[in-house]
C-alpha cells in the first residue's frame, strides 16, 4: 500500500498539481507568460504558457517512471518534483492577471529560496516514505570469489563511464558558447568541464587494498584497508536512490556514483556501506573478499 | 581486468606483472582502445613501486600489445590473439631456458618449424 502511494500515488497528486492549476488560470494569464527574472526580480525571460506547462509534465513523466520502476528513488525523485512544483506554482502566481509578461510579478530572492526549501522538504518526505534501500540485500547470498590461492596476489581493475556526460559536456559547452550572452558562456564551459572530470571512476582492488579514483585526474580518491572491510558484494545502482551522481556521503554511507548499473558495494566494519558504480563489480567483490579472508587468518 | 602474479613463477617482479597484463590481454579482459590504470596507481595497489610497473608496460609496449603515450596513458593497441601469442612465445623461451637450450638454438628450431 505504501509502495503503491509512493510509486504512483504521489507521483499523480504532482502532475495533477502542476497541470490543474494551469488549465484554470490560463485564462487569467497573459500570452506568452514570464518565466525567467533577472537578478533585480525583473522578468527577463518568456514563453507560450502551455509548452511551459507541457515541458513540465513531460519531464515529471519522466521522473515518475524512475521511481515507480524503483521506490528507493524517490528521495531524488521527490526533491526534483518539490521544486518543479514550486517552480511552476511561483510562476503562475506572478503571471496572474498581469497585462503582459513584463509586468509579472517580481520574484525576489526570498521566494527563490522557497523554492529550493520545497525541494528538500519533499526529499524528506521521500526518505520518510521510501529510506534508501540498505545494500545489504545484496549481500545476503553467498559472497561471491575470485579464487584467489594461498600466495597468490591479484589486482583487479575496472572502471566506469557516463558516456552521456562524456558526449553532452562538449556540446553543451559549444551551445553555451555561441548561444550564451557575454560573461556567461564561461560559466557553462565550466559546468561542462567540471562534469567531464568526474564522469568517470577507476578501482584498484589490491594486495593493498581498494583504491577509489574519481574524475580524468584520479582526484578526489579513497583508499580502503582490508581491516575496515567486513564484506563486499554488487549490486544494480540507482543513481537517484543515492541523491544524485558523484561522490555522495550520508551518516555512514558514502557512494561514489557516475552512471546507472553495476555497482561494487563494501559493507563495513563499522556498520556502514560504501558503494561505488564500476563495471564487472562482482569479480571485484569477490577478490575483496578473498583479500578480506586472508587478512583474518594470515597464518594460511 | 584480473590481473593475477603467478606466486611460482621465479622471474623478476617486473616480468611478473607483464605475464600477468599478458594474461589478462589474452583472456580479453580488456578492449582495444581501453586504458589500463596508471602505473602510479597500480603501483600502489601492488605495494610495489611504479619504475616496476613502468617496466612492465614499456615491455608490452615493445611487443605491440599496448600503446604509452605521455600524458595519456597507457591504451590497449592489439587483440586478444596476439597477447595469447605473446604469451605462448615467453612460454616458450622459459621453457626453452629451463632444458637449457640456447636462444640461437630456439629461432632455428622455430624457423625449421613446418
Amino acid at each position: 500500500m505504501r509502495s503503491a502511494v509512493t510509486r504512483h500515488g504521489i507521483p499523480a497528486v504532482v502532475l495533477l498539481a502542476m497541470v490543474v492549476p494551469a488549465l484554470v488560470l490560463a485564462p487569467r494569464l497573459p500570452d506568452p507568460i514570464a518565466v525567467h527574472w533577472g537578478w533585480g526580480g525583473a522578468p527577463d525571460g518568456h514563453a507560450p504558457w502551455w509548452l511551459v506547462t507541457a515541458g513540465a509534465a513531460v519531464f515529471w513523466g519522466v521522473a515518475w517512471v524512475v521511481v515507480a520502476r524503483n521506490a528507493s528513488a524517490a528521495p531524488g525523485v521527490y526533491g526534483l518534483g518539490g521544486v518543479f512544483l514550486a517552480a511552476h506554482s511561483l510562476g503562475l502566481w506572478a503571471n496572474l492577471d498581469a497585462t503582459s509578461w513584463e509586468r509579472a510579478r517580481p520574484v525576489t530572492w526570498s521566494l527563490a529560496l522557497g523554492i529550493a526549501v520545497t525541494g528538500l522538504v519533499a526529499a524528506a518526505v521521500g526518505w520518510w516514505l521510501a529510506p534508501g534501500k540498505p545494500p545489504e540485500a545484496a549481500l545476503s547470498g553467498t559472497a561471491p570469489s575470485a579464487g584467489l590461492r594461498p600466495g597468490e596476489e591479484a589486482v583487479w581493475s575496472g572502471t566506469a563511464h557516463n558516456f552521456v556526460v562524456l558526449a553532452i559536456a562538449p556540446v553543451a559547452a559549444a551551445v553555451a558558447a555561441v548561444f550564451g550572452r557575454v560573461g556567461v558562456w564561461w560559466a557553462g564551459l565550466l559546468v561542462s568541464l567540471v562534469a567531464l572530470m568526474f564522469s568517470t571512476v577507476r578501482v584498484l582492488v589490491g594486495p593493498a587494498g581498494v583504491r577509489v579514483c574519481l574524475g580524468l585526474l584520479g582526484w578526489p580518491r579513497r583508499t580502503l584497508d582490508y581491516d575496515e572491510i567486513a564484506e563486499a558484494g554488487s549490486d544494480r545502482v540507482v543513481p537517484l536512490a543515492y541523491g544524485g551522481w558523484g561522490w555522495r556521503r550520508r551518516p555512514g554511507r558514502t557512494a561514489v556514483v557516475v552512471r546507472a548499473g553495476d555497482g561494487l558495494v563494501l559493507r563495513l566494519r563499522s556498520g556502514g556501506t560504501f558503494l561505488v558504480t564500476v563495471d564487472d563489480a562482482r569479480t571485484a567483490a569477490g577478490l575483496v573478499n578473498d583479500y578480506v579472508s586472508r587478512h583474518r587468518s594470515p597464518a594460511s | 581486468m584480473l590481473l593475477r602474479l603467478d606466486d611460482r613463477d621465479t622471474s623478476p617482479l617486473h616480468e611478473k606483472i607483464a605475464a600477468g597484463l599478458r594474461r589478462a590481454l589474452a583472456a580479453g579482459e580488456v578492449a582495444v582502445g581501453e586504458r589500463l590504470p596508471a602505473a602510479r596507481e597500480l603501483g600502489a595497489s601492488l605495494g610495489v613501486n611504479m619504475h616496476t610497473v613502468l617496466r612492465a608496460y614499456a615491455q608490452l609496449a615493445d611487443e605491440g600489445l599496448v600503446v604509452m603515450r605521455r600524458g595519456r596513458g597507457v591504451t590497449v593497441a592489439a587483440g586478444p590473439d596476439r597477447a595469447g601469442l605473446h604469451h605462448r612465445i615467453r612460454a616458450l623461451v622459459d621453457e626453452a631456458r629451463r632444458l637449457g637450450i640456447e636462444r640461437e638454438e630456439l629461432v632455428t628450431m622455430i624457423r625449421e618449424a613446418r
